[in-house]
């Protein structure tokens, strides 16, 4: 057998092997932050309740599964590779229901990958959930299982598969209608009928456009947002399978510069998805929070030594990561700094902007308003699914608080998981045992760096609380290196200069870190130092908003 | 959607233990069980009171119940599970006596007999059908999904009256009907789309949150007996957060003051003596025969930095509902400043006898004081004592009473410190207060330790509330808002 028969013999399993393999190094090399911020928005459970609480709704059953696959995401490459054979059985079915009235040819076999590559771009959009693409292969499943059930089967199939996998639905109504070339035009009114009844008398409390078109395809409810990218796969697939309906016209699909166009297609759209869908300062946040989770601090800095993007978040990213190494001190301002929010942001309400600054809450010792910030983080996921990632922190609050009875509610939801069970055990292991908590090496010096007294929290006073995080307990060095940065952030040079031999003695520094060195040299030189780059950050704050009247 | 889930659930009760007690043990030792239902009063008609053996796994609890009056109901399975039926038939039947409950429970084969404890029925029927309420994960500054729900006290039957399903975004606090008829109710809309709801004459109509005549939302409701007024506070809410670990917010306001809103008119009534600059005036609500408002006063301390020393009284003014005027003094009848401490949400019984009001440190808010008691107001005598009985060591907060004045439900973060539960007690004819039980659920332990929500806001009501709940999201959406105006 030749190289090119036996190409033309296997090239449909040769395609779904380059698909596999792309697919897989997409997600697992190209966007692994995408997998994590998934997964870090939602916590299956391996509970009846938990499927009967999906199932309960339309579309549940592609829901629940793809809530399934997603905790898998947990270790990239195997969300990759779940994500990979995902994608290869959409492509596959696609391939099958397109080409199910004509021969297999070249065109059509490249044209198959396009939904596929499309899916792919759509879920760029980080709102979009796997429910989607799951969706799309039961139905293109259903499509094909299903062509030989007569057209009279559709009166129960439609109401069913509407109900496992959702609107997409209509996408096997005109899969059947355009494969079959039959006007049976009364499923697509059958479809809305059962949409309607579904809406009347089941899901009393979603507004009529959610049950229309999807209610768990996309985090944020449509009746907030309403993506148009979602409608492009199975428009697209409708038009390949009209295409493949087409018998006249498959000697010309057959031809070689035919083929060439559908490669170029294919690899246009694959260009524009990228381009278009994965946005290159959106990615490198989802990077940084991903790195930050993992506390993989120097690959932060790496990172940002190469390209930061300007915003609050990665200056809280990557101060985190500079103070974790110990580094805040030398390095604060070679970094770019977003004024006074740099360390720490205020309260957003959204499920990812403050994660850096609840990481460095916890890691500061400031536990309750880690615990607040990660409350908040995971109530603001807009589809009201918990965070496995934000109830693990939550649990661990607690138990450094003592409140072991709340901390034991959230270690139980933990355990129905599969990624976070073993932790949640251990962690359970350990309530009411303060010498265990206290042995443990992150836990046992949390408390002993966290507040003594109370104090109220006051966002617009974080040097304060800062400083009196220090005061109470000098071993907190993390706390040191922050206030002294706060001070710079709020070019309090007053402070920042009475301070700055203490925190030397404190920190056993044998000589000034040199960030200080820097901003000593900037104040001495009333900010004209030549290659301060201290000097170029109060420059930017005189310029945008005047600088702190304690100057 | 909540109906097929409840069908599937119930599909997948049926495997349980069927195991009768043999060679049965006797220990001289209460069951441990959750909720603790030992000694409490309950109504007739309640839910069945299912509980669980708690502590070491069990494989099987076998559960007899037996009336004083007469009747018996039994149990054999994972938990104390009794029939809905049966179990109505036994409470009507011992109305006024006791229910004694034999516990034995099987593990690794053999059968322990614990000593019997009772129940004791209330001769008082609690008159109401059910319970609203709000359930909210106990978030700071965020809330998620969340609604105003209603329960069946009968059954365990809940179903929402507005879920933010309907209209994501949204927040929705304080359901608060008239004498717990949900004929006239009113509630409030956070967030962009902001608004006051005011239901009565079968409609509903959506206030402007704000007016800039009272420098802010309406907050606090309660409606005059007559249906013609609701008092409202307006308060300048914000709140702060500790840093220690046993505290977790503290929530104070920088003004409030107190009004009328006459619903026919859409007019605010104002007073001065309600709105004076050198006190806050908060948590109005009206005497059963309407001629007297109660509300919460305190002196202004400056914010934050002296919010402990923020100390409410409970005061009156007399109130004239044939023309919705304001008498000329207030008085102050309960003097918790006095005693170091602060007095907030006076409730009046609907019968007039007593007033029930939250004790806590300091503030306006207990909910987030974990010293924070209930304590009753005898308005005949002028005394005033906590409700020892049905106080706990934790939060307890936020009461109402039934229409016959005879029983009370109020939140208690008593069973982990941080999630508020509904309680309901009953208080005598000579004012004796019951040990409170906790809200009946079909399978308590399973549900309320993967319940995520806090409850806030209980309050009674004599029938189920209509409401559609579409329609209210589509108006809560589209912003036509209904302006008030001072009178």
């Amino acid at each position: 057998m030749t190289i090119k028969s036996f190409i033309n013999r296997y090239s449909s399993l040769l395609m779904a092997l380059a698909v596999l393999v792309a697919l897989f190094l997409f997600w697992f090399v190209g966007y692994p932050q995408a997998l994590n911020y998934q997964e870090e928005n939602q916590l299956f459970l391996f509970s009846t309740d938990y499927f009967f609480s999906r199932f309960a709704v339309a579309g549940g059953l592609a829901d629940w599964i793809s809530e399934f696959i997603v905790q898998f995401y947990h270790l990239p490459w195997l969300g990759a590779l779940a994500l990979a054979f995902l994608g290869v059985a959409v492509q596959r079915l696609t391939l099958a229901v397109v080409s199910h009235h004509a021969s297999e040819t070249w065109t059509l076999l490249i044209l198959s990958l396009l939904p596929v590559v499309l899916l792919t771009g759509v879920m760029g959009n980080e709102n979009v959930l796997l429910s989607y693409e799951v969706a799309l292969a039961m139905v293109l499943a259903a499509t094909l299982g299903l062509r030989r059930i007569s057209w009279w089967g559709d009166i129960v199939i439609v109401p069913l598969l509407y109900w496992l996998a959702g609107p997409m639905t209509v996408l096997y109504v005109l899969l059947r209608i355009v494969g079959d070339w039959r006007k049976e035009w009364w499923t697509i009114l059958w479809l809305l009928a059962v949409e309607l009844m579904a809406y009347a008398f089941i899901l009393d409390e979603y507004p009529l456009k959610e049950v229309l078109l999807g209610i768990n395809y996309y985090r944020i409810p449509l009746v907030l947002d309403t993506p148009g990218t979602l409608w492009i796969v199975p428009v697209v697939v409708v038009l390949l399978a009209l295409l493949g309906r087409q018998n006249n016209l498959m000697g010309w699909l057959d031809r070689a510069w035919v083929a060439a166009c559908a490669c170029l297609i294919v690899a246009v759209a694959a260009v524009i998805c990228i381009e278009c869908w994965y946005p290159k300062d959106r990615y490198e946040l989802l990077m940084q929070d991903w790195l930050v989770r993992e506390g993989h601090w120097q690959d932060v800095i790496d990172r940002a030594e190469k390209y930061q993007v300007r915003t609050t978040y990665s200056s809280n990213a990557v101060n985190l990561a500079l103070a974790m190494t110990g580094q805040l001190a030398d390095r604060q301002f070679e970094f770019y700094q977003d004024g006074p929010s740099a360390l720490i942001m205020p309260s957003v309400r959204d499920n990812f902007s403050n994660l850096p600054s609840a990481e460095a809450f916890y890691h500061l010792g400031m536990i309750n308003s880690a615990k607040r910030y990660m409350y908040d983080i995971q109530e603001s996921i807009l589809n009201g699914r918990k965070s496995g990632r934000c109830m693990k922190r939550i649990a661990e609050c607690f138990i450094l608080n003592g409140q072991y009875k709340v901390a034991k509610k959230y270690l139980d939801v933990l355990k129905q998981s599969l990624f976070y069970r073993s932790w949640a055990e251990e962690a359970e292991q350990c309530l009411y045992d303060e010498v265990k908590i206290n042995a443990n090496p992150e836990w046992g010096y949390l408390r002993r760096v966290r507040y003594k007294k109370n104090y109220m929290y006051d966002y617009g006073q974080m040097d304060k609380l800062l400083g009196l995080l220090v005061v109470n307990n000098n071993d907190n060095k993390m706390a040191m290196d922050y206030y002294m940065a706060q001070l710079l952030l709020n070019v309090n040079i007053r402070d920042f200069m009475n301070y700055v031999g203490w925190v030397m003695q404190q920190r056993g520094y044998v000589q000034l870190p040199a960030g200080y060195q820097d901003a000593v040299r900037c104040i001495q030189s009333h900010g004209t130092a030549p290659g301060s780059v201290y000097a170029g950050y109060v420059k930017t704050r005189v310029m945008s908003n005047g600088v702190n009247d304690k100057q | 959607m909540k109906k097929i889930y409840v069908y599937m659930m119930a599909a997948m009760m049926l495997a349980s233990c069927t195991e009768k007690p043999e060679n049965v043990t006797k220990v001289d030792k209460l069951p441990a069980i959750f909720p603790d239902y030992s000694g409490v009063t309950i109504p007739d008609g309640i839910a069945p009171m299912n509980f669980n053996v708690t502590g070491d796994d069990c494989d099987c609890v076998d559960v007899t119940v037996k009336g004083s009056k007469g009747g018996e109901v039994h149990s054999n399975g994972d938990y104390a599970k009794f029939d809905l039926d049966d179990w109505h038939s036994l409470t009507r039947q011992n109305k006024g006596g006791t229910l004694t409950f034999t516990v034995c429970v099987e593990k690794d084969g053999k059968w322990t007999q614990y000593k019997d404890f009772t129940m004791t029925v209330s001769p008082y029927a609690i008159g109401d059908w059910g319970l609203t309420y709000r359930r909210i994960a106990p978030g700071y500054e965020v809330y998620g999904h969340m609604g105003i729900y209603q329960r069946d006290l009968s059954t365990f039957d809940e179903t929402p009256i507005f879920d933010n399903l309907a209209a994501p975004g949204a927040c929705v606090n304080c359901h608060t009907p008239n004498r717990t008829n949900p004929d006239q109710y009113t509630f409030h809309v956070r967030g962009e789309h902001g608004a006051t709801v005011v239901h009565r004459d079968g409609k509903e109509e959506l206030l402007k949150a704000k007016n800039d005549s009272i420098h802010g939302s309406m907050v606090y409701p309660y409606w005059h007996p007559s249906g013609k007024y609701c008092a409202y506070s307006t308060n300048n809410t914000h709140q702060s957060f500790h840093s220690v670990r046993s505290e977790r917010i503290e929530v104070f306001d920088q003004s409030s003051d107190v009004f009328v809103y006459e619903p026919s008119t859409h007019q605010l009534i104002l007073d001065s003596l309600l709105m004076t600059k050198d006190h806050y005036e908060t948590y109005p609500a009206f005497s059963p025969d309407g001629r007297t408002l109660y509300f919460c006063s305190s002196t202004a301390e400056p914010i934050p930095s002296n919010y402990k020393d923020i100390k409410y009284n409970i005061c009156e003014i007399a109130f004239n509902p044939d023309n919705g005027s304001f008498g000329t003094r207030v008085d102050t009848i309960f003097n918790a400043r006095k005693m170091g401490k602060s007095a907030t949400h006076p409730r009046p019984s609907y019968d007039g006898r007593y007033l029930m009001f939250t004790m806590s440190d300091y503030g306006c808010f207990p909910i987030w004081h974990k010293e924070a008691d209930n304590w009753l107001l005898d308005l005949r005598t002028g005394k005033a004592q906590p409700m020892t009985a049905a106080n706990s060591d934790n939060t307890d907060s936020w009461h109402n009473w039934s229409a016959n004045s005879h029983w009370f439900v109020f939140t208690s973060r008593r069973c982990d410190g941080l999630y508020t539960r509904l309680y309901l007690a009953s208080v005598d004819d000579k004012g004796n207060v019951s040990k409170p039980f906790l809200l009946p659920q079909e399978n308590p332990l399973d549900y309320y330790d993967k319940l995520l929500d806090s409850y806030n806001t209980p309050d009674f009501t004599t029938k189920p509330v209509k409401l559609d709940e579409r329609e209210m999201g589509r108006q809560i959406n589209s912003d036509n808002r209904t302006a008030t105006k001072v009178r």
